[in-house]
């Protein structure tokens, strides 16, 4: 009977362990919380690597030319699998993200089309509206839209004033945040925070004093006409 | 907490398919390029080399995380250090992929592009002149490292270095050479080298996304940016961000662009430029290979070549 080297089989687990965490992820679609869908491709190659790498570690196990001395650094790669199997998260929460800052009136470009057909029809209305009041704010006044997000009260003193925003994500769930745009809305206080709605508005602008270079300059601001609860959507995010 | 797990594995599962491509290619390095070869690559003159150094990311678009086992792979294969260093730094800035992605990050204007780019390379050039001038190569990597180079030397001709799996065929067929082992075999040596570099950089990438993550949970993004918004203090403040950060250099330009309104144009390239050079994930795949005073002095030079640039940007006012 071969000896086993504790060391190489507890490799082996880590190395299938890591295989199996991103293939639970794709085959769950919960992927798309973690990872921009442009770059799950690589997580795929990752994965078949993770595969391969299993594969040939299964001859090392018998290998007791190796030190089969613990080796502590082997734990660093069991804490986060075990952490995945002990909460298994689905979404970042928006507490988190409090952390990470929000984002109104962003500059936005239309040229980076690729990215549009990961997003749903909704996403895709959400992402167009912001670029629109970013870019021709004057030609979109007075317009209606309709788009649909999360409530997201930043300032809660204010009772007429509410923030509809939605999770973006440009490459990882790193490296996402909230963005927003403000809405007028008399029962504000009704709404509960992270509820998702859909909302009818008209577009206007409100003038804004800037300290610091002395001008006034004008945001966008939607005016709410009606408001409509949805069901949270199966993917929160928007991929830019 | 889920927020915090989901960051956590996120920036893992981000860098992990690099880290793979970082570790696959050293992995060849070692088995296929001699020391002499690169040798003979190497310019003789110290400033061509360092300018090809700095240029290698054109035709090597790899970002930050799969730099970090390649350019200890070269050190060890005898790469003199201020090359290395300039290499390690510039190739994820000044690449086509990254470049792009901050011109369409920032509307397309060529403006941030171009400081970046010229910020990473000539910061790059200058960090590796300075740490080339007063570090030594000796000095520079860990001894057990260097210890597994001189026991490698005499067990090199069985494909594996640290392969103890070779020891024992070379004991059975002490005359096959490297040239006639079946492509299975060989195929089977890079896999296990590849795992083996997996794993000693792995876990620093490990360690680093989860500190990276607690930081992003757990520090408001307001008691950062509240330390002040002046000429000076912004650019520490920006730099500190990126560090912490540890954003991929393919995405960070996103980032940096929702700082553009409360931010000076210096402090953002300063965050450009330093972000994929050094952050926590890799300070921390750094002292997987590197001495622990060598990696501090590496991360001041940098800091402070970041900051003077930084200076220079808002004092120009470009």
């Amino acid at each position: 009977m071969k000896k086993i080297n504790p060391n190489e089989l507890v490799w082996l687990g880590v190395l299938s362990g890591f295989g199996s965490f991103i293939y639970y992820l794709f085959t769950t679609g919960k992927i798309d919380a973690y990872i921009h869908p442009r770059m799950q491709r690589y997580v795929l190659v990752a994965m078949i690597v993770f595969g391969i790498l299993a594969l040939v570690q299964i001859g090392q196990i018998f290998n007791t030319k190796r030190s089969t001395e613990i080796k502590w650094g082997n734990f660093v790669f069991i804490i986060p699998l075990l952490l995945v199997v002990a909460i298994d998260p689905t979404e970042i929460g928006v507490q988190a993200l409090n952390n990470k800052g929000l984002v109104i009136d962003n500059h936005y470009h239309k040229e980076e089309v690729e990215s549009h057909n990961h997003n749903t029809t909704d996403a895709k209305a959400f992402k167009d509206i912001v670029e629109n009041l970013a870019e021709q704010l004057d030609t979109m006044a007075g317009k209606e839209v309709k788009l649909t997000g999360f409530v997201y009260k930043a300032d809660a003193s204010k009772s007429h004033e509410f923030i509809l925003a939605r999770l973006i994500m440009s490459c990882c769930a790193a490296d996402s945040w909230i963005q927003g745009i403000r809405c007028e809305w008399e029962s504000t206080n009704e709404l509960k925070e992270n509820e998702w709605i859909e909302v009818k508005a008209k577009v206007k602008y409100i003038q804004n004093y800037n300290k610091e270079t002395n001008t006034i300059g004008y945001l966008p601001m939607l005016k709410v006409q009606s408001i409509k609860q949805v069901e949270t959507p199966a993917n929160p995010y928007i991929y830019y | 907490m889920e927020g915090f797990l989901l960051i956590f594995l996120s920036i893992i599962l981000e860098a992990i398919p690099f880290v793979m491509i970082g570790a696959l290619v050293s992995s060849l390095i070692h088995l296929f390029v001699s020391e002499e070869t690169i040798a003979k690559i190497i310019p003789k003159n110290k400033f061509l080399g360092l300018v090809a150094g700095s240029l290698m990311g054109v035709v090597f678009p790899i970002c930050e995380c799969a730099i970090v086992p390649i350019v200890r792979r070269l050190i060890k294969k005898g790469v003199p250090i201020d090359i290395a260093i300039t290499f390690m730094l510039a190739v994820p800035i000044v690449n086509p992929v990254v470049l792009a992605s901050t011109y369409y990050a920032f509307g397309n204007d060529i403006n941030m592009m171009a400081l970046r780019g010229v910020g990473g390379l000539v910061g790059a050039i200058l960090v590796g002149a300075i740490v080339g001038k007063y570090m030594n190569s000796q000095d520079v990597l860990k001894d057990e490292i260097k210890k597994v180079k001189v026991k490698k030397v005499h067990k090199h001709d069985t494909g594996c270095g640290y392969g103890s799996q070779g020891t024992k065929r070379r004991f059975k067929r002490p005359a096959r050479k490297q040239e006639k082992q079946s492509v299975w075999k060989r195929m089977q040596g890079i896999m296990l080298h590849t795992s083996r570099e997996l794993y000693s950089v792995g876990r620093f990438l490990i360690a680093g996304a989860f500190l990276s993550a607690m930081m992003q949970t757990f520090v408001p993004r307001e008691m950062i940016l509240s330390v002040g918004n002046n000429e000076i203090s912004s650019i520490l403040v920006m730099m500190a961000m990126a560090f912490i950060l540890s954003l991929c250099s393919e995405a960070d330009a996103f980032i940096a662009r929702t700082f553009v309104s409360q931010f000076t144009t210096g402090s953002i390239a300063a965050f450009l430029i330093l972000g994929p050079m050094m952050d926590i994930k890799n300070t921390l795949m750094l002292s997987s290979g590197f001495k622990a005073k060598f990696i501090i002095k590496l991360i001041l030079t940098i800091c402070i070549i970041c900051f003077a640039m930084a200076m220079c940007i808002n004092l120009l006012g470009v």
